[in-house]
């Protein structure tokens, strides 16, 4: 009996522990939340105030910095390139993603001053007008950045995911935060990123409002898949020349297909975003899907179901290519991180049409089965 | 004192260790699936350090990170255990006296011994590791380009990078892909330079520090443009010394143990063979 009573006790000790054992979702996020914090992880990044004035952050790739209010005394222990003075007031930023972020903190049209794409490339109002005026410029490609330029634009911070610019902006001066991680960013690091870039400006309300509203329209989302009928089987990749790269399960897509009721077929998969994988594992996977969202845009060649069929061979035995459907992402897709609310909903209306009647897509595009210039 | 040595009795006994050896793998089975799905929250701790883990991600998230402080627990009780277990049967040796006469017959005997006290030292070693080291991540170094080592005055100086593509036919995926990579480093102080050739877990040492790769760039010459770099990480453990002590012990205890295990094979194989001669002298004779 007393050995029975033991064996209870363990197994009551281990359920308990087994209660954690679940991926963070956006549940949990919204509970940790809620409140004054002293300590915060985002997925690889994280946010912690070790005094009244101070915040501590660690950013995508591990490495330290300090916020500290502007004319006040830096913390002993930091190297100069650690430090960064709040509220940032001039910021260069590499990702389309960061700069959406800082639109949501309502700060773009003030803080940024630099960009690595050219003004064509861009589909942001904020950054079309800012280049336009000359108060935005354009550094260059991300591989051959012009430095002088950079420093003519006196930046006190740079948002970038090239670790290889650290060197010289420490030459500089300029404090660097590396914004991309090893692995890829699931759903609840993706709605929360914003938390880790507020205390820069200090402009943690605007933070929590954009996550209140995702929270609230991934809720939505939820509700109305649980009324699901049936379960697509959903890919996210593409064949290239010499690659085939895809979403892996641990991303921020992976995570919402499965939330949307829905099968997502590299739930295996586990690392980076635009993770590469065999050619093999993509046309296993392939057989059976019923929906492929290719990473190219019309653009960039993704036109029609044929266009596509049509940069690899390999690609047309898939099956969302002869009997399913594919999506191409629009180019205000990739700049739209401020609205990503309605681009889980856009997703979420692609996986269940029923559940979305009316629903005009505004990122996503359906690819015909030919081009229309093609078919007369 | 009867308290004394009944806690001492206690804490050595080797049914204790069985059920801490139960304990630690349904603590590392949760363990197991808790790094699986919260991996984010157990990679800081290789460069922040224990205690300051503790204090944040350990601390936060305690759903999931108390097996790993239910692990230490253990660890530690199994560490007391060892000690004890190993120490009462070393002096029950050295209270035979028989070492005085037969002297390698007794490091022999004693050759388990020396393995249980290594791996204390190891256990130690990855204790004091875990509290004081100091690990500098994310060292971009460029080609004939130096950085300073942080808070000293070592610099590192990048002066010859070999990225190795594959140029074969057979795997047409690997084409121009990079498959090796090596790194020349020159690293000096007021004191001393000394040249070494980094790669992938091959660290380059400068007392106290220890400099491994972690990153590299281009991976490969066709697709993305990237910046020629290498990413390295820079540490100062302290508890290096004690594990790689340890290790060295361990050996020394192991192959004493295999030589114990020879010695006797060959005397179990030597008697049968005698015995098997007399039996059949035996039944010649008859």
């Amino acid at each position: 009996m007393k050995k029975i009573n033991h064996l209870m006790i363990g197994l009551i000790i281990i359920l308990a522990l087994f209660n954690g054992c679940k991926p963070e979702n956006a549940e949990s996020a919204k509970e940790k939340d809620a409140g004054d914090f002293t300590f915060m992880s985002i997925g690889s990044f994280s946010v912690e105030r070790i005094a009244d004035n101070w915040t501590e952050v660690r950013d995508g790739a591990g490495r330290t910095l300090v916020l500290i209010p502007r004319g006040t005394k830096a913390p002993d222990g930091y190297a100069p390139n650690q430090i960064v003075h709040v509220p940032v007031k001039r910021v260069v930023a590499y990702g389309y993603f960061d700069i959406a972020i800082l639109k949501v903190l309502g700060v773009i049209e003030d803080v940024l001053v630099g960009v690595t794409a050219k003004m064509n490339d861009w589909t942001v109002p904020e950054v079309i007008k800012g280049i336009k005026q000359g108060k935005i410029a354009y550094l260059g490609d991300y591989n051959a950045i012009d430095f002088e330029r950079l420093k003519v634009q006196e930046p006190e911070l740079v948002l970038t995911w090239d670790p290889s610019i650290i060197p010289m902006l420490d030459k500089m001066g300029v404090p660097c935060v590396i914004t991309s991680t090893p692995v890829a960013m699931c759903l609840s690091a993706r709605m929360r990123f914003v938390n880790f870039l507020a205390p820069f400006f200090n402009r943690e309300k605007e933070a929590k409002s954009y996550f209140s509203r995702v929270s609230q329209s991934l809720d939505q989302i939820r509700k109305k898949a649980s009324n699901a009928d049936h379960e697509p089987k959903v890919m996210w990749g593409d064949i290239y020349e010499k690659r085939v790269l895809v979403e892996p399960g641990n991303a921020w897509v992976g995570e919402l297909v499965g939330l949307a009721q829905s099968d997502y077929m590299f739930d295996d998969v586990f690392g980076k975003s635009c993770i590469e994988i065999s050619l093999e594992r993509f046309l296993y996977s392939g057989e059976d899907a019923d929906i492929l969202f290719t990473y190219r845009t019309p653009k960039t060649g993704a036109t029609s179901k044929a266009a596509l069929a049509r940069t690899n061979a390999m690609l047309a035995g898939v099956k969302p290519l002869k009997d399913g459907k594919v999506y191409s992402p629009l180019p205000n897709y990739a700049q739209s991180g401020d609205k990503l609310d309605e681009i889980l909903m856009d997703i979420a209306a692609i996986l269940h049409p029923e559940c979305y009647p009316g629903h005009q897509l505004r990122y996503f595009i359906e690819l015909p089965d030919k081009d229309p210039e093609k078919e007369g | 004192m009867n308290i004394l040595k009944y806690i001492w009795n206690l804490l050595g006994n080797i049914n204790l260790m069985f059920g801490l050896i139960v304990l630690m793998i349904l603590d590392l089975t949760v363990g197991y699936f808790m790094l699986k799905s919260h991996p984010h929250l157990f990679h800081p701790i290789n460069d922040m350090g224990f205690l300051k883990w503790a204090a944040t991600y350990g601390k936060n998230n305690l759903h999931e990170t108390a097996w790993l402080y239910l692990l230490i627990f253990f660890l530690a009780v199994l560490f007391v255990n060892t000690f004890i277990c190993t120490t009462q049967r070393v002096t029950v040796l050295f209270r035979k006296q028989s070492f005085l006469s037969h002297k390698f017959r007794f490091i022999i005997k004693l050759s388990p011994h020396i393995m249980h006290y290594a791996l204390l030292i190891m256990l130690l070693g990855y204790l004091v590791s875990y509290l004081s080291s100091e690990t500098c991540l994310n060292n971009i170094l460029l080609p004939e380009k130096s950085i300073q080592i942080p808070n000293s005055l070592c610099e590192i100086h990048l002066n010859r990078l070999h990225i190795d593509y594959y140029q074969g036919e057979r795997l047409q995926y690997m084409q121009d892909r990079a498959i090796d990579v090596q790194a020349d480093l020159i690293i000096k102080n007021k004191e001393k330079i000394i040249t070494g050739r980094l790669g992938f877990n091959k660290p380059v040492w400068f007392f106290p520090y220890s400099i491994h790769l972690k990153d590299f760039a281009p991976k490969s010459k066709s697709g993305m443009n990237r910046r020629t770099y290498i990413n390295v990480i820079i540490k100062k453990d302290p508890g290096a010394k004690y594990y790689f002590s340890g290790m060295l012990l361990f050996t020394f205890g192991l192959l004493l143990y295999s030589f114990h295990w020879l010695m006797e094979r060959n005397k179990i194989t030597k008697d049968s063979l005698l015995t098997l001669n007399r039996t059949e002298q035996k039944s010649m004779e008859n």
